[in-house]
């Protein structure tokens, strides 16, 4: 008798607990910002394998085709907040062959990995290397950590881009390479659907001919008040912005000013301009031969400037669909000649916006510069002369 | 009987291959432009216990290794919490250790690093903390793939939240981002290929 009102009292109590952690857990939840619920949901998805939430990759001698686990659309997801994955790969484990990666494509597909969807559910697949790994074995120990090693990024209207004949990302088929890729869905409200991923990297064999390109990210920040930071611009200083938050892609420069690199565009038309001469880090001259640009709608233009010659290198060029939030094309930037750049001379991007949409929008526009790498050009020459 | 002689051949078999398909990454191509393996050794490395460091100490061993230092406001914390966890989940593997290097040997005296060791719960033996001169650090880092250098507020170091796997023979078979969840399952996964 005694045991069965113990058990009762267990079960009780259990069930209590429960509920209460439960409320908690849901009131917690329901604080979130949408990007951290997404995050906690696509967890939840594929831990309890309530969507497929496995990786296939494909490889051959030419390509790795890598497709994602299953992602769930069951909302808005402006930019940066909908479910993303991760993982690191190689292009062959079992291979130590030099290769040059040259080409890349991210498209979205249905769930039975053949049907392709819409872009307009791809917000950003990003590629990083290993830095350590990558630049040791070059004995370019001097560069590990000195920017963050994203090799380069798709994003929605910059789905697939190829490097100009002759020039590639020199890798070992055993290095380690990164990829983290994000769902978006500015448009759609309807019952949930699920998209995966597919994401292609075209490579080819070493060949001595090749020249090697090395990729600086630039992007344009604006300053923010870090003591009132979701104040905005004001009378008294109109030049601030207004950022989408403070911790994500804000930064501090050397004069102690918070930069943030994700900022509200109010409706109407702007123009902002950044310094990127400290961004490009450039130690000697040398070309520019290829630029993807990332933007984010009711962007328009996005210019590389020399200021010290006062000239537009390129104008990379955004097309608004008009009949939705989303961009249609963004153009880039591919030359096998080249811009020449110059660690003398200092260099700006200027955004041009027009929020056309009424309310308020957010903004963010980087450009993933590939620039002819002469020192590791030289490495390669000795490593050809040993061959 | 026959049945039990096949699937234990075609267990062994799959160890081979598994083990054989994390290659060895610790290699550099040398002035000449020869490609050159190298096995990570220890000079000159003292551990939280005030005990001499060497290559013997990795013999026989798989390890991962990774640079930290005590009084890292950033990465450093993260990056404990999750090798905590893998020190817990190769408890029992007592050829399996971890050995973190400090970047701030200034700072990090032995008696620091013993505390910061016992706060992790961890025995001495399966965790290693060491401490040598900058410059020898310096160089270890570059045997592991990575390096380390002050931020210029002072305030903390630029280093790697990536850790190397090593093998049996001091080769490096993995680098690994302990900031991210799914990289952590992967270092388990590689562990266990190279325990079995």
């Amino acid at each position: 008798m005694v045991f069965i009102f113990m058990k009762s009292k267990i079960l009780k109590y259990s069930v209590l607990l429960s509920l209460f952690v439960t409320i908690i857990g849901g009131i917690y939840y329901l604080k979130l910002p949408n990007r951290h619920k997404a995050i906690v949901k696509t967890q939840l998805y594929h831990k309890l394998s309530l969507v497929d939430n496995t990786w296939e990759t494909y490889s051959d001698d030419k390509q790795i085709s890598l497709i994602t686990p299953t992602m769930v659309i069951d909302n808005i997801y402006k930019s940066m907040e909908g479910p993303k994955v991760v993982r690191s790969f190689q292009l062959d484990a079992t291979k130590d062959d030099l290769v040059w990666i040259t080409s890349f494509e991210t498209k979205a597909l249905s769930t039975n990995e053949v049907d392709q969807l819409s872009n307009d559910y791809i917000c950003h697949t990003n590629i990083d290397f290993y830095d350590g790994e990558h630049y040791s074995r070059w004995q370019l120990n001097n560069r590990i950590g000195e920017q963050y090693p994203r090799l380069t990024s798709m994003s929605n209207g910059i789905e697939s881009y190829a490097f100009p004949d002759g020039f590639g990302f020199p890798v070992f088929s055993n290095e380690n390479l990164f990829l983290s890729t994000q769902i978006l869905n500015q448009n759609i409200k309807t019952e949930p659907f699920s998209v995966k991923h597919k994401v292609n990297i075209g490579f080819k064999p070493h060949d001595t001919s090749m020249k090697p390109l090395m990729s600086k990210t630039v992007f344009v920040m604006l300053p923010y008040d870090s003591k009132n930071p979701f104040q905005g611009p004001t009378e008294s200083n109109p030049n601030m912005c207004l950022p989408l938050e403070t911790k994500n892609h804000s930064y501090i420069n050397s004069d102690g000013e918070s930069l943030s690199g994700h900022w509200v565009v109010f409706p109407g038309r702007k123009t902002y301009s950044y310094d990127i001469t400290q961004q490009l880090q450039l130690t000697d001259s040398t070309s520019m031969h290829h630029i993807a640009t990332h933007l984010h709608p009711f962007a328009e233009t996005l210019s590389f400037r020399d200021q010290t010659i006062d000239s537009t290198l390129f104008i990379s060029k955004a097309i608004n669909y008009k009949d939705k939030i989303g961009l249609e094309k963004v153009s880039y930037f591919s030359s096998k000649t080249g811009v020449m750049l110059y660690p003398n001379h200092r260099y700006e991007l200027i955004l041009q916006t027009n929020n056309t949409s009424g309310i308020n929008q957010d903004m963010m526009a980087s450009m993933f510069v590939f620039l002819f790498d002469k020192e590791m050009d030289e490495k390669l020459k000795i490593y050809n002369a040993n061959k | 009987m026959k049945l039990r002689v096949l699937l234990l051949l075609l267990l062994l078999f799959n160890c081979e291959n598994q083990t054989e398909s994390l290659p060895v990454l610790s290699y550099t191509i040398i002035d000449s432009g020869e490609k050159v393996n190298y096995s990570i050794t220890y000079d000159n490395f003292t551990n939280q216990l005030g005990e001499s460091f060497t290559t013997q100490n990795l013999e026989q061993n798989i390890c991962i290794a990774n640079f930290f230092f005590t009084r890292c406001p950033s990465i450093c914390p993260p990056m404990r919490i999750e090798l905590i966890d893998i020190a817990n989940t190769f408890k029992d593997d007592d050829n399996f250790i971890i050995i973190s290097h400090t970047i701030d040997p200034k700072n990090d005296s032995i008696y620091v690093l013993k505390n910061y060791a016992e706060a992790t719960g961890i025995p001495n033996e399966k965790w290693q903390f060491l401490r040598s001169s900058v410059e020898n650090t310096k160089l270890q880092a570059g045997q592991f793939m990575t390096n380390f250098k002050p931020n210029e507020d002072g305030t903390d170091f630029y280093h790697s939240s990536y850790a190397a796997l090593i093998d049996k023979n001091q080769y490096i078979r993995g680098f690994y981002n302990t900031l991210i969840p799914e990289e952590i399952i992967r270092l388990k996964k590689d562990i266990r290929i190279l325990l079995d």
